[in-house]
C-alpha cells in the first residue's frame, strides 16, 4: 500500500517538476519573438508594452517595422513575418491591422498573416472595421485593446467643461474611422441637447484630403455658430493638428480631442483620452496571456482601460479665456503647450 | 370602617414615601452624572466640529491654490465655484456656509446663506483677523473660519468656512433630551418595580396579617398564612403562624383540661357552670378548622406585564420604517398599504387570539397561557431580528400579535381571579398602569436604542425583555398556588344578543361612534402615520419615539384625574364629547401648521390632543357601557355586554391602519392628519346626537 502511494506521489512530483521545466526552461533559454508593425513610427504605446513585459520578467525580442503611412508597404513586411515565424504579431492602428492580418471576411485570406496570434492597439472601431466579430468573442486568432472612450463619455466630459451648444467636427472623409466617428456623433450629440456642424475636408486632385483648407474650415465652423471643435480619431487631422489647433485658437474656439496626440504634440485645449503608455501595458497583459498563459487569442476578449485621462491645456484655456470648472480642476491632468 | 380607611391611607403612605425617597436619591445621582457627561461632551464636541471645518477648509484651499497659483487662473475667472460649494455643503451638514473673498475684500462666491446674512458678513469681514485660521469670530450665530489662498501674482484671497454655532447647541439639546427621557423612564420603572415589590412582599402580606389580627380581635384565630419569603415580613408571618399554632395547642389543652375538670365534678351545678363557661369560650374563640390563606395578589402580574408591553412597544417608533425597507416595490398593492398591512394583521392576530386564549386560560391555566404567549411573541421578535423578506416580516409580526393577545388575556385573567371584591377597581388600575407604563417607556427607549444599534437588533432587545417577563411569571406561579375557579368565563353572544345590542342606541353610540374611532386613531394615526410622517420630516427614530411617548404620558397623567371627575360629576356624555372634540381639533390644527411653527409641532399638538381626549373619554365610555350592561343583566349578562364592547373597540384597531393608508394615499400625510381630525369631529357630533335621541327615547337624562 505504502509503496503504491510512494510511486504515485513520486510520479505526481516528477510530472510537476517536468512541466515547470518545460515552461520556464523554454522561457529562460529561448525569448519570445514579437513582431510589431506600426503606422507612422513608434509611440508611447510600444514603450508601455515593452515596460510591462520587462517588469514581469518575460524574456522577449521585439522587432518593429514601419508602414510609414502607406498600406502598400505591408506586402514586404508580411513576407518578412512569414520567414521570421514570431510567437506574436503586434499591429498599431486600423490600417496596419487590416493590411497585416486582414479582415474577418477577407476574400483571399492567404495574403495575410492568419496562423500567428496577433494583438492590435490603437484601433478605433475594431468591430465596425471588421477586424473582429465582437469585443467579447473575436472569432479569430486576433485580439487587442480598445482605446477610444465611449462617445457618450466624451460628449459628457465636453459639456461638463462648459455647456456648449454647437459642436463642429472637421474630418477626413476618405478615412473609414472618421466616417464611423462622425456617424456616431450625429446620433449622440442631439441626445445631449446640442447641435452638430459637420465639415468634411475637401479633396485634392489625388482624391486625398487637402490640408490647405483646414484654417478655412475652422473659420467656417466659427461663422456657422459652433462654439467647440471636436477632434475624432482621425489620423489626417492628427497629422495636421498643429495648423488645425492654431487656427482654432486664433478663432477663439476650444478644441476637444478624443485621442492624446493632438493634446500631447499640438495645442488642442482639452480631451478625454486613453493614456498611450498605460494602453501599451494593457496590451502587454494580453500578450502575456498568449505567450506565457498559452491561451488562444480567440479566448481573450478585447479589453478596455477603465481609467481615462481628462487632459487640459491650461495655456490654451487661458488664451481663449475658457477656464475649467472647479469640479474638473481636481480630476484633470494639466499640461502646458509643448514649447516651440 | 374607620380603621379600614386609616389602614388604607397608611398603605398608600408607605409606597408614596418609598417612591418619593427613591426618586429623590435617583434624581440627585442622575443629575450629577448627566451634568458631568454633558460637560465632557461639550468639551469634546466643539473642537471636533472645528476639526471637520478645518479639514474641509484646507481641502478647498488646496484646490483654489492649485487653480489660482499653479494654473494661474485669476480668482474672478474661476468657473463652477457655486456648484462646487453646494456639493461640499450637501455632503457636510454641519457646515453652514462657504464664501470666497477676493484680495480686495469682495465676496466673489457665496453659498449657504441668505442675502442679508451676506451683507452682515461683508461688513464684519474687514474686522476679521486675516492670514490665519481661526474660529474665534462669531458672525450672526455662525463661527467663521478663515483660510488664506495665495494666487500666482502674490495676492491673497480668503475662503470662509462657517459653522453653525447652534449646531453644537442642537446636538447637546438632543442628548440632554435623551438623558431626561432615560431619567424619567428610570423613575417609571423604579415606581413599577417598587409597586410590584411592595405589593407582593409587604403590602399584601401586611393586609393578610392585619386581617388575621382583626379576626383575632373578634376571637377568630382559625386562618393561617402561607409564608413565602425569608425576609422580615416572611419571618413575621412565620412567627404569627407559630403564635397561632401555639395558641391553638394551648387552647386545645385548656379545653381538654376543662373537659377533664368537668368530668371530675360530682356537683351538677358546678359541672353545669363549667359547661356554660366552656360553651361561652368556644363561642367567643374559634381556633380550629380554618383555611390556609394564599399570598397571591393582582399586582404580581404587574412587572411581567409591564416588561412584555415594553418589549412590544420598543419597535413602535420605527416599525413602519422597518416595514418600508422590506416592502416589495413591484406589487399590485400600493406601497402604503404594504406598510400598513403588518400593523393591521398584528391587531387582527391579537384580536383573534384573545378569545381563544380566554378559553385556554380556563382549560390549562393562566400561567401556561401567559408563558405560551411569551414564547410565541419571542419567536416573533427573533424572527423579525432575522427578517429577510417582506413576507417573513409580516409572518413574524402576526406571531408576535398572537403572543400579545395571549399575554393580554392571561394577565386580565390573573387580575380578575386575584382581585378581591373590595379592591377590584384598584386591581384593574394595576393592569392599566402596567400597560401604559409600557406604552410610555417603549417607543422612546426603543427609538434611542434603534438609533444606535439599528432596527433589527432592537427586536433582539425585545426578545430579551420578553424572556425576562416570562421568567418572572414562571417564578411567581411556581411559588403560589393557582386559583381553582375559572379566571375567564368564555362569553359567547348569540346572534339575537348582538341584534339586541345593535338596536340599543347608547351601546351603538359609545362603541361604534366613540370607542372604536378612538382605538382606530391609536392604531392608524399614532402607530402607522406618525412614525412615517415624522420620518419624512427628518426625525430620527429616537426623536420619533420621544414624540410618540407623549401620547402615553399625557393619558397616564390625566386619566386618574379625569376618571375621578367623571365619576363625581356623572356627566359622561359631555366629557366624551369634549374629549372627542379636543382630539379632533388637535388634528385639524395641522391646517395652521405654519402658524404653529412647522409640521412637526402640529403633529406634537395632535398627539397631545389625542392623549388628552383619550384620558377624558376612556372612563366615561366604560361607565356608560356599565350602565347599558346593567339593563341587559338578565338576558345577555353584564360581562357579555362588556366583551361585545371590547370586540367592537378592537375592530377599530384593525380598521384604523387601513383608514390611515387610504387617507395618506388620497391626501398625503398632512392632509390625512386633517382628515382624521374632521372624521373624529363628525363622529363625535354623531355620537352626541345619537346619545341625545337615545336618552329622550328612554326618558333617561344625563347625570
Amino acid at each position: 500500500m505504502s509503496r503504491l502511494f510512494r510511486i504515485v506521489l513520486f510520479s505526481v512530483c516528477a510530472s510537476a517538476v517536468l512541466s515547470m521545466n518545460i515552461v520556464y526552461g523554454q522561457d529562460r533559454s529561448d525569448p519570445f519573438e514579437i513582431f510589431g508593425v506600426v503606422w507612422r513610427g513608434e509611440t508611447e504605446v510600444e514603450n508601455g508594452f515593452r515596460e510591462y513585459l520587462t517588469q514581469r520578467g518575460i524574456p522577449f525580442n521585439m522587432t518593429i517595422r514601419n508602414l510609414n503611412l502607406n498600406r502598400e508597404n505591408a506586402v514586404g513586411i508580411i513576407e518578412e513575418i512569414r520567414e521570421a515565424k514570431p510567437d506574436l504579431v503586434y499591429t498599431w492602428g486600423t490600417g496596419t491591422t487590416s493590411s497585416i492580418v486582414g479582415k474577418v471576411d477577407a476574400e483571399n485570406p492567404e495574403q495575410y498573416i492568419q496562423d500567428i496570434p496577433a494583438i492590435f492597439v490603437l484601433v478605433a472601431y475594431p468591430q465596425i472595421a471588421n477586424l473582429i466579430e465582437s469585443y467579447e468573442q473575436t472569432g479569430r486568432g486576433v485580439t487587442g485593446v480598445a482605446f477610444l472612450p465611449p462617445i457618450e463619455s466624451q460628449i459628457n466630459t465636453m459639456l461638463a467643461y462648459h455647456p456648449f451648444k454647437k459642436v463642429a467636427v472637421i474630418y477626413d472623409k476618405t478615412s473609414g474611422n472618421s466616417r464611423i466617428n462622425v456617424a456616431a456623433l450625429k446620433e449622440a450629440i442631439p441626445k445631449f441637447g446640442a447641435e452638430l456642424v459637420i465639415l468634411p475636408v475637401p479633396l485634392n486632385e489625388d482624391g486625398k484630403s487637402d490640408p490647405s483648407h483646414l484654417a478655412d474650415l475652422v473659420a467656417q465652423a466659427k461663422s456657422q455658430g459652433a462654439d467647440v471643435i471636436y477632434m475624432g480619431p482621425d489620423s489626417f487631422i492628427t497629422r495636421h493638428a498643429d495648423v488645425f489647433t492654431a487656427a482654432a485658437i486664433e478663432a477663439g474656439l476650444p478644441t476637444f480631442a478624443s485621442t492624446q496626440a493632438p493634446l500631447k504634440n499640438s495645442r488642442a485645449m482639452f480631451g478625454l483620452v486613453t493614456d498611450y503608455h498605460t494602453l501599451g501595458k494593457l496590451a502587454a497583459t494580453q500578450a502575456e496571456h498568449i505567450l506565457v498563459g498559452k491561451q488562444r487569442p480567440e479566448q481573450l476578449p478585447v479589453r478596455r482601460l477603465s481609467r481615462l485621462k481628462l487632459w487640459i491645456n491650461i495655456d490654451v484655456a487661458r488664451e481663449i479665456e475658457l477656464y475649467p470648472p472647479m469640479s474638473m480642476i481636481a480630476i484633470a491632468d494639466f499640461k502646458s503647450s509643448p514649447r516651440r | 370602617m374607620a380603621a379600614d380607611d386609616q389602614f388604607k391611607s397608611e398603605q398608600k403612605g408607605l409606597l408614596t414615601q418609598l417612591t418619593a425617597l427613591s426618586v429623590m436619591v435617583l434624581l440627585v445621582g442622575q443629575i450629577a452624572v448627566a451634568w458631568f457627561a454633558l460637560n465632557g461632551f461639550e468639551k469634546e464636541l466643539e473642537p471636533q466640529l472645528y476639526q471637520k471645518a478645518n479639514a474641509v477648509g484646507h481641502s478647498i484651499v488646496e484646490r483654489f491654490t492649485y487653480a489660482t497659483a499653479e494654473l494661474q487662473i485669476a480668482p474672478e475667472d474661476l468657473v463652477g465655484v457655486d456648484p462646487y460649494f453646494e456639493d461640499i455643503l450637501a455632503h457636510n451638514p454641519d457646515i453652514a456656509y462657504l464664501a470666497y473673498e477676493s484680495s480686495d475684500g469682495e465676496l466673489l462666491f457665496v453659498r449657504g446663506f441668505s442675502p442679508n446674512m451676506m451683507n452682515t458678513l461683508i461688513s464684519e469681514l474687514p474686522d476679521n483677523p486675516y492670514g490665519a485660521v481661526n474660529f474665534e469670530k462669531q458672525i450672526e450665530g455662525f463661527v467663521d473660519g478663515v483660510f488664506p489662498v495665495w494666487a500666482y501674482d502674490g495676492t491673497t484671497s480668503r475662503i470662509h468656512v462657517g459653522v453653525r454655532s447652534e449646531h453644537i447647541r442642537n446636538q447637546l439639546a438632543e442628548i440632554l433630551l435623551e438623558l431626561l427621557i432615560v431619567i424619567a423612564i428610570s423613575w417609571l420603572v423604579t415606581f413599577e418595580l417598587l409597586s410590584f415589590f411592595m405589593g407582593t412582599h409587604v403590602l399584601e402580606p401586611l393586609a393578610q396579617i392585619r386581617n388575621i389580627i382583626s379576626n383575632g380581635a373578634a376571637g377568630v384565630f382559625t386562618n393561617r398564612l402561607t409564608a413565602r419569603s425569608r425576609d422580615e415580613v416572611g419571618m413575621l408571618t412565620l412567627s404569627l403562624n407559630r403564635m397561632l399554632n401555639s395558641l391553638q395547642n394551648r387552647y386545645n389543652d385548656f379545653l381538654y383540661e376543662v373537659r377533664d375538670l368537668k368530668a371530675a365534678q360530682i356537683d351538677d351545678r358546678i359541672s353545669e357552670k363549667i359547661s356554660t363557661v366552656h360553651r361561652k369560650i368556644t363561642s367567643q374563640y374559634r381556633l380550629s378548622s380554618g383555611k390556609q390563606l394564599r399570598l397571591t395578589s393582582a399586582s404580581q402580574i404587574r412587572v411581567p406585564l409591564f416588561l412584555f408591553i415594553f418589549s412590544e412597544e420598543l419597535s413602535r417608533s420605527f416599525l413602519p420604517l422597518f416595514v418600508t425597507r422590506y416592502a416589495p416595490a413591484d406589487m399590485m398593492i400600493s406601497q402604503d398599504l404594504l406598510v400598513g398591512l403588518p400593523i393591521t394583521l398584528f391587531m387582527l392576530a391579537a384580536t383573534i387570539a384573545t378569545p381563544i386564549g380566554g378559553g385556554l386560560v380556563d382549560r390549562i391555566g393562566v400561567q401556561r397561557v401567559f408563558v405560551a404567549g411569551i414564547v410565541i411573541a419571542l419567536m416573533g421578535f427573533i424572527g423579525n431580528f432575522l427578517t429577510q423578506t417582506y413576507y417573513d416580516l409580516v409572518a413574524y409580526r402576526i406571531l408576535t400579535g398572537i403572543g400579545y393577545g395571549l399575554v393580554f388575556i392571561a394577565s386580565e385573567g390573573w387580575v380578575t381571579s386575584n382581585a378581591r371584591e373590595h379592591n377590584r377597581a384598584q386591581s384593574t388600575g394595576v393592569f392599566v398602569s402596567a400597560v401604559f407604563a409600557g406604552i410610555v417607556c417603549g417607543p422612546s427607549i426603543g427609538g434611542i436604542i434603534a438609533d444606535r444599534i439599528g432596527f433589527e437588533a432592537t427586536f433582539l432587545i425585545s426578545a430579551v425583555l420578553a424572556i425576562a417577563s416570562g421568567t418572572i411569571v414562571y417564578q411567581i406561579f411556581r411559588q403560589s398556588t393557582l386559583p381553582k375557579r375559572p379566571a375567564y368565563r368564555r362569553l359567547t353572544l348569540s346572534r339575537s344578543d348582538w341584534m339586541k345590542l345593535m338596536r340599543d342606541w347608547r351601546f351603538v353610540a359609545v362603541s361604534l361612534l366613540a370607542a372604536a374611532p378612538g382605538k382606530a386613531m391609536v392604531a392608524g394615526f399614532i402607530v402607522y402615520l406618525v412614525p412615517l410622517y415624522l420620518n419624512e420630516l427628518g426625525h430620527s427614530p429616537s426623536s420619533i419615539g420621544r414624540i410618540m411617548m407623549l401620547y402615553g404620558l399625557v393619558t397616564i397623567c390625566l386619566v386618574y384625574v379625569t376618571a375621578k371627575h367623571a365619576d363625581q360629576s356623572g356627566r359622561y356624555l359631555s366629557i366624551i364629547a369634549t374629549g372627542g372634540l379636543i382630539a379632533g381639533l388637535g388634528c385639524v390644527a395641522s391646517i395652521a401648521d405654519t402658524a404653529l411653527g412647522g409640521e412637526s409641532n402640529a403633529i406634537i399638538i395632535a398627539i397631545l390632543a389625542l392623549g388628552i381626549g383619550h384620558a377624558l373619554t376612556l372612563t366615561s365610555q366604560n361607565s356608560i357601557i356599565q350602565q347599558v350592561a346593567e339593563r341587559y343583566r338578565e338576558d345577555i349578562g353584564k360581562a357579555s355586554v362588556t366583551s361585545a364592547y371590547r370586540l367592537v373597540e378592537r375592530i377599530g384597531m384593525i380598521v384604523g391602519p387601513l383608514v390611515a393608508v387610504g387617507l395618506v394615499a388620497m391626501y398625503g400625510f398632512r392632509g390625512a392628519v386633517i382628515a382624521f381630525g374632521c372624521i373624529l369631529i363628525v363622529l363625535t357630533i354623531a355620537f352626541v346626537a345619537t346619545m341625545l335621541v337615545a336618552s329622550r327615547k328612554s326618558g333617561l337624562q344625563e347625570s
